[in-house]
């Protein structure tokens, strides 16, 4: 067997996007200009310290940008997805993918 | 990962994405400010150049209405979308339509006239539901379009054709947009 068909799909998955909380907020970032920290939260079903640890780990491996901003007196936390982060996400759905395919394959 | 877990993990992103394609694009917006547009047009329904005229002014704004108030949801909802392209397909629609109508009237004929600037909004509503992924939207663009063939092969008087999309599809429209704004209401 060559090196190639001995590639397993979920060698595609990459350890940063693939954790389901952080997939998630990728996901939701790839189908909006930008989402707000409440929004993600609420979405997503996380809790604030889980929510931000996660965003933390995005936002080093560039896969996110953050901003605080002040609407009025109101602090608010906007999170939109970097090029690299849609590139990012775009690798990790086609290894999903290739991998329920393979699922079908066998059923 | 094996390939359940993968499809359990698809399944969840594929509901995670269609949330947010709901909060961002629901489609009651663009129904009830095109509703409005379309039932306030049969002031002019009696003249196709003034047709023309109406669309070639009502559409842009009605575009640029659309986008506001996508926009302002959006921030009160706490996510927000691209509106270039609804912008670039909105301008090039309400051209479309006000080209038509002037070409229609050059040719002579009054009810191609007085049908071309609301066939433009009909195949607006069909991009509009591809942009949005709405089939609703879709489908109300593509009944619009057979609407306006229908009164075309009919040969309805173009003062009647134009007065019955007016009012009858524009009264549709502002029914629909109220009812997807009701029941979006009663799941939140």
């Amino acid at each position: 067997m060559t090196q190639s068909q001995a590639r397993h799909p979920s060698s595609g998955l990459d350890a940063i996007v693939h954790q389901p909380a952080r997939l998630g907020i990728l996901t939701v970032l790839g189908e909006a200009r930008r989402a707000d920290f409440v929004y993600l939260r609420d979405t997503l079903e996380l809790s604030d310290g889980n929510l931000s640890r996660q965003l933390q780990v995005l936002e080093q491996a560039g896969h996110v940008a953050i901003e605080k901003v002040f609407e009025g007196r109101r602090p608010r936390t906007w999170v939109s997805l970097t090029k690299t982060g849609r590139v990012a996400l775009r690798a990790e759905r086609d290894a999903l993918r290739a991998l329920v395919n393979r699922l079908d394959g066998l059923r | 990962m094996d390939s359940h877990q993968a499809a359990q993990e698809w399944q969840e992103i594929e509901r995670v994405r269609g949330r947010a394609r709901v909060d961002l694009r629901s489609v009651d917006i663009p129904l009830l400010v095109f509703g409005v547009l379309m039932v306030a047009s049969a002031a002019v329904s009696d003249s196709g150049p003034r047709m023309g005229a109406y669309w070639g002014v009502a559409a842009p704004v009605g575009t640029l209405v659309t986008v506001w108030l996508y926009r302002r949801r959006g921030r009160g909802r706490g996510i927000t979308g691209s509106n270039a392209a609804y912008f670039a397909v909105s301008f090039g629609i309400a051209a479309a339509a006000f080209a038509a109508a002037v070409a229609a009237s050059a040719f002579g004929s009054a009810l191609a006239a007085a049908l071309a600037p609301i066939t433009a909004v009909a195949i607006a509503y069909v991009m509009l539901g591809w942009l949005t992924r709405s089939a609703l939207l879709a489908a109300i663009g593509a009944a619009l379009v057979a609407g306006v063939i229908g009164l075309w092969l009919a040969e309805v008087e173009p003062d009647r054709a134009a007065l019955v999309l007016a009012l009858a599809v524009g009264g549709s429209l502002l029914l629909a947009g109220l009812g997807c704004r009701f029941v979006s209401r009663v799941e939140q």
